[in-house]
């Protein structure tokens, strides 16, 4: 490579690898498939910060209510006043008590949530919420079911407050920075109707590959063995790809925090994959704790921190919120590192394993 | 391979769409891309009999024409050069070490559209020369000529910045108007 190339790629710019709004594919693949070489029609898709999101925002202004705080925290969460010396210690014991729950062999890994994201939207952020109900299936052919409602928008912080008064306080906004209409999304500041639809099939990611159902019931339920198949299948994905990482140590610890946050999180699993998962998280390099944590539905657990960097230097911060005395995992927040403003966020308000999903209309 | 079209479009998807992303900031900036990702995810759908088993600069390709056909050439230069403003910026407000980051952001604002495309296919989405040339839909062989001029290009952008007195008051200061000018 010569010199000029070198360089370029010494500057490649870390906006690239930002984070890209999720598709929503179940309104893709609705569409009908004409077959090959036929022009593609003109239609501007809905796009959403978050899956589903998507066809949630509705027409419909009538004011905007200022922002409410959450419910006061719940007492009696954290159980003990005298908590785990570090992440680690919290980690095992959110281990051992996700263990005891759900052995992961009903159909369905029935999930209620509700995503926040930040959005820009000239000279100012709006913070828009999404509630998510949500049907994954744990067998071959299934279908997920997904169910959103939005729940409308309004500044992200007081500043943002000032500056939307400043604007002449309009309900609603368009997502691109300076307001071009023709480029973003509508954001209303009030809610929309709840809508749900049936995805395609499903594969699970996990460190960069694809799991069928079956697979992912196949998970070890030992730490040391999911760590490795994590990171034997993000090997072979990256190698595929041909990248290699600058650090590749720090490169390892994110793609496991990213595997265990998804486990924890996102993927329907049993108890015991989740306590794995706790426990490889416990051993990761740089993880912190903050000793009371408060998730934006106002409950409080332990907060485990984990800073992302790029090649500029730290990036983005994620939160990840443990309920110590289930072992639950509340929340996911992720800030600009160095930051409190939240850029985007979900917390999980209920998961049982279930045997049927509803029909999606 | 996989004979349901819906999963397999999942795993186009979920295996590529942070590349596409990354090209279409690239070469229209962040308020575009999701757009972007989004039709190009469409007409993928659209045609996935076409898809080839190297799906990448495929599409990269169909991204590339979403972006000529969408939206009027101004209005994606437009963004793209906001774009570049903000990785100047970026690179500003990193302390150390950053001179020559600047330099070269700014070096690639100033050259045409024509040669950053082509020099940043290559450097920053980890194409091989062949792959790139898939993705305009020109031959190898062309493509390296156009490689070639542009690296020319940017070698006499480059020293021709470098030999302007270092003043970071004027020359680093790089506003959104500037490069919306010098795109233009």
């Amino acid at each position: 490579m010569n010199n000029v190339s070198q360089r370029l790629a010494e500057v490649r710019p870390a906006a690239l690898d930002g984070d890209p709004a999720a598709l929503d594919l179940a309104a893709i693949t609705a569409q009908p498939q004409p077959g090959p070489r036929r022009a593609a029609p003109r239609r501007r898709l809905v796009l959403a910060a978050t899956a589903f999101a998507a066809a949630l925002a509705i027409a419909g202004i009538n004011q905007l209510t200022h922002p409410t705080a959450g419910p006061a925290p719940e007492p009696g969460e954290v159980p003990h006043a005298a908590g785990p010396a570090d992440a680690r210690q919290l980690l095992l014991v959110a281990a051992e008590r996700t263990a005891l729950q759900g052995d992961g062999t009903d159909r369905y890994w029935h999930q209620t949530s509700q995503l926040g994201n930040r959005y820009d939207v000239g000279g100012y952020f709006v913070l828009g919420r999404t509630e998510m109900e949500t049907w994954l299936p744990t067998f071959a052919g299934g279908t997920p079911v997904k169910c959103g409602t939005w729940l409308g928008a309004e500044p992200a912080s007081d500043a943002d407050l000032a500056a939307w008064q400043q604007a002449g306080s309009p309900t609603s906004w368009n997502s691109a920075p300076r307001n071009d209409p023709n480029v973003g999304r509508p954001i209303d500041s009030q809610p929309g109707a709840r809508k749900c639809g049936g995805g395609p099939a499903m594969t699970y990611q996990l460190g960069g590959a694809d799991l069928t159902p079956a697979q992912l019931e196949e998970l070890p339920a030992d730490p040391a063995a999911l760590k490795e198949l994590i990171l034997t299948g993000e090997a072979a994905q990256r190698t595929a790809e041909g990248y290699q990482p600058a650090d590749p140590a720090r490169y390892q610890a994110e793609v496991l925090f990213s595997a265990a946050t998804e486990l924890l999180l996102r993927l329907p699993v049993s108890g015991q994959v989740r306590g794995a998962a706790y426990a490889m998280l416990a051993d990761l390099p740089d993880i912190t704790l903050v000793a009371q944590a408060t998730d934006q539905l106002g409950r409080t657990g332990a907060g485990v921190e984990y800073t992302y960097r790029n090649a500029d230097g730290p990036d983005h911060t994620h939160r990840l919120v443990v309920d110590l005395a289930t072992g639950a995992m509340l929340a996911e927040e992720v800030r600009e590192a160095g930051s409190t403003a939240l850029r985007h966020y979900t917390v999980v308000s209920g998961t049982e394993f279930t045997a049927e999903a509803p029909p999606a209309s | 391979m996989t004979p349901d079209p819906a999963a397999r479009l999942t795993a186009l998807y979920e295996r590529h769409h942070r590349q596409v992303y990354a090209y279409a900031v690239s070469r229209a900036g962040r308020p575009l891309a999701d757009d972007v990702v989004s039709e190009t995810y469409l007409v993928a759908w659209r045609r996935l009999a076409d898809v080839p088993a190297q799906p990448l600069p495929w599409l990269l390709g169909v991204a590339r024409n979403v972006m000529h056909e969408r939206y009027r050439d101004q209005v994606r230069q437009a963004g793209l050069a906001a774009e570049m403003a903000r990785w100047v910026r970026d690179a500003e407000d990193v302390a150390d070490g950053v001179t020559e980051r600047v330099a070269t952001l700014s070096a690639l604002a100033w050259l045409p559209d024509r040669d950053r495309e082509i020099l940043t296919l290559t450097a920053w989405h980890g194409l091989t020369t062949g792959q790139a040339a898939r993705v305009l839909g020109c031959s190898r062989a062309t493509f390296l000529v156009r490689l070639h001029r542009a690296r020319k290009r940017l070698e006499q952008v480059l020293s021709a910045a470098s030999a302007v007195p270092t003043s970071t008051s004027t020359r680093r200061r790089v506003t959104d108007e500037q490069r919306v000018a010098a795109a233009g």
